[in-house]
């Protein structure tokens, strides 16, 4: 039984990882492959804050309130291990802004301690008259990438550096079942209007005197537009950037000037701090993430195909969940195939 | 009188920050600052600078609330400033946690600090051996820092500040109208306290960037503070001992219990471990005294014996010393226009 994922981000990795700690052992002949044409650090995990965070509202999509929490839980359990530090995850505390109160977010019950801003509090950030304080968690993907795949290398994992240019090409040298975790490239492999690059910039800084994120929202410009500070474990990240439809991984002066003026309206101090590097890169962005079976079916050949892509500005966020609902419909096509089913009795 | 002498003794975050004061308060007053021990050799340095309050037995509490909150004020408006960075203030959230039941359910400062409340079940969960907690925002001083931001704005009022080991307050009195000490632990040789006595803290300083929240045992002695560069790692409290030299099964206790609070510290590299003296007192000494010999008369403020707490009411007790000061100088300036007469 070979199975080959498509995409080595958080998404993909994630994804292998769980789908052979879990069968494994059910499976003898289960062979995982993962290919990809960008590894760590060149992903766009790799860009991200990394801060446990969806958005404000879920839009009813249930679904995804509870993959999200699913993944909270999971890395909060991590916290206490001696891999933790590895693994790039750690506890934070902050801020979230606005300019008029909002709903109480979905997630409010899966941080710690979540509570609205005092108004002392509130006197720290001038032009925001409303707020929530919780503590959350940061996963930075520039260590968690490399201890995902340190884990599946130790498991007989491989790994293969190419550019998949169909699914037949994977599926047609053997392969069972694919799945598909190309982000926001999946539209080359299979047409999807629905997804879309939401691009972001951020200017990572050294400002170690920042103990919380700071994340502002306007509901006028949407999620991202406006800006936010995360503290990592070396540097700091400074965004506010959320351009749908544009495709364009180049740094953008303009981007630079908005992101740096807000940051720096919003925490003085950081005026002072030292430019380390510059980013952008493209949120796989979709009404809702894309996680579910198809058969591709071309000539006589067939292929499984598991789709989880789509996860716009939440990937961390949600990966774990999305991981475990993309093992459970690859446990139901080895069911299908009769691979997991209980061993027979000798007669 | 025309610019009045003064001379503070020490440079602490207690010297340096009455000095500051002082300059505030009377313009026309010529300060120095004397210490035989400048930053990064102070006591103040090895300080977490966490804003958490110490109980003074002897002052009443109104005072030392008073003293806090003013100091919660002012650095609370450096921290959202330019200049925070420089000065090493910066805001830092985390937990106080309990195994037994804290003697008071709200500490006379939990409307001073930010967000004050219990911890709830779930946050309480992620400290297995603790029943109770409270979750809060505060201030810290990092140092050297703070202290060396206070040494620039002196200067740049006109402030001198030697290295000179004071032995005896008296030797100040041909060159200085009134003397302030601040001398800390110091002052139990300086001027004979006995009722100073240290309270020895040993501590280590670590590389774990990635602890970003403070957390403290309510006992007070198992302490993780995330400080601008370093962690800091306690504690001890070591009565009447004198020692600043580290002891290593000390070290190694420190680092048992912190690492049981946030298993990550296992991580943690390049240990520093350093030892200071707090400069510990029922309450903290601060009053006028005038010192004579042969009629001639010494004016002296004192403000030391600030112990486990000297960040905390760093500034509210500069400044009522700074008020004494004033008080000295115009008893001064009263006498010698009497004298004129």
């Amino acid at each position: 039984m070979r199975v080959a994922i498509i995409g080595a981000g958080v998404i993909g990795l994630s994804t292998a990882l769980c789908i052979h700690e879990q069968y494994h052992s059910l499976v003898p002949s289960l062979e995982v492959e993962v290919y990809a044409d960008r590894y760590t650090p060149c992903t766009t995990s790799d860009g991200a804050a990394g801060l446990w965070q969806p958005y404000l509202s879920d839009h009813g999509n249930l679904q995804e309130t509870l993959w999200n929490k699913e993944t909270f839980d999971y890395l909060l359990g991590h916290l206490g291990s001696p891999a933790a530090k590895e693994m790039g995850l750690f506890l934070i505390s902050g801020y979230n802004l606005f300019t008029q109160p909002v709903p109480e977010p979905p997630w409010k019950n899966i941080v710690l301690g979540f509570r609205n801003l005092t108004p002392k509090e509130l006197e720290l950030f001038p032009g925001y008259s409303y707020g929530w304080f919780n503590t959350a968690l940061v996963l930075e993907c520039r260590s968690y990438l490399p201890w995902l795949t340190n884990r599946l290398m130790q498991r007989g994992v491989k790994f293969f550096h190419k550019k998949v240019e169909s699914f037949q090409e994977v599926s047609g040298n053997g392969v069972d079942v694919v799945i598909n975790c190309t982000g926001v490239r999946a539209g080359e492999l299979q047409p999807d209007p629905e997804l879309q690059p939401g691009r972001g910039q951020v200017i990572k800084v050294l400002a170690p005197w920042v103990k919380h994120f700071i994340i502002t929202h306007d509901i006028e410009s949407g999620i991202y537009n406006s800006p936010y500070i995360i503290p990592g474990s070396e540097f700091t990240v400074l965004g506010g950037i959320y351009q749908h439809g544009n495709w364009n991984e180049e740094n953008s002066a303009q981007d630079h000037k908005t992101i740096w003026e807000n940051c720096c309206r919003l925490l003085p101090a950081l005026q002072k701090a030292k430019i380390v590097q510059e980013w952008s890169g493209l949120r796989p962005a979709r009404p809702w993430v894309r996680l579910e079976r198809e058969t591709v079916r071309h000539g006589h050949f067939q292929a499984e195909v598991i789709h989880n892509y789509g996860h716009g500005g939440f990937g961390i966020t949600i990966h774990w969940g999305c991981a475990m609902a993309a093992a459970r419909l690859f446990g139901n096509i080895l069911q299908e195939k009769k691979l997991a089913s209980p061993p027979q009795p000798r007669l | 009188m025309a610019a009045p002498k003064v001379a503070v003794v020490g440079a602490g975050v207690i010297g340096l920050s009455t000095a500051l004061c002082i300059t505030e308060t009377c313009p026309s007053c010529s300060v120095t600052v004397l210490s035989d021990q400048f930053s990064p050799n102070t006591t103040s340095d090895i300080a977490a600078g966490m804003l958490i309050p110490h109980t003074y037995p002897g002052t009443p509490i109104h005072m030392q609330k008073q003293w806090f909150k003013e100091t919660f004020t002012y650095l609370f408006a450096i921290s959202n400033s330019a200049e925070a960075a420089e000065a090493g203030i910066h805001l830092v959230s985390g937990w106080q946690v309990f195994k037994n039941a804290p003697k008071e359910e709200l500490p006379f400062w939990s409307d001073v600090v930010l967000g004050f409340r219990p911890m709830s079940e779930a946050e309480l969960q992620k400290f297995p051996q603790y029943r109770f907690g409270q979750a809060f925002t505060t201030l810290k001083c990092d140092c050297p820092p703070y202290l060396l931001w206070l040494e620039k704005r002196l200067k740049a009022t006109g402030v001198q500040m030697y290295t000179r080991k004071v032995a005896d307050l008296w030797e100040l009195h041909s060159e200085y109208n009134v003397v302030v000490n601040c001398a800390g632990i110091g002052a139990h040789q300086l001027v004979g306290d006995e009722k100073l006595f240290p309270i020895r803290g040993q501590v280590l300083k670590v590389h774990a960037p990635w602890v970003k929240n403070f957390i403290r045992d309510g006992d007070g002695l198992t302490y993780i503070y995330p400080g601008i560069h370093r962690v800091t790692l306690g504690g001890t409290r070591e009565k009447e001992s004198w020692s600043l030299s580290p002891d290593p099964g000390t070290t190694k206790d420190i680092f048992d219990r912190c690492c049981s609070l946030e298993p990550s510290l296992q991580r943690a590299q390049d240990i520093k471990v350093k030892v200071g003296l707090r400069p510990s007192r029922q309450s903290v000494r601060l009053q006028r005294e005038v010192l004579s010999q042969g009629g001639v008369k010494l004016p002296v403020v004192h403000n030391y014996g600030h112990g486990a707490g000297g960040f905390s009411v760093h500034r509210g007790t500069a400044k009522e010393a700074a008020h004494l000061v004033g008080e000295c100088i115009a008893a001064l300036q009263g006498s010698s226009s009497r004298a004129k007469l």
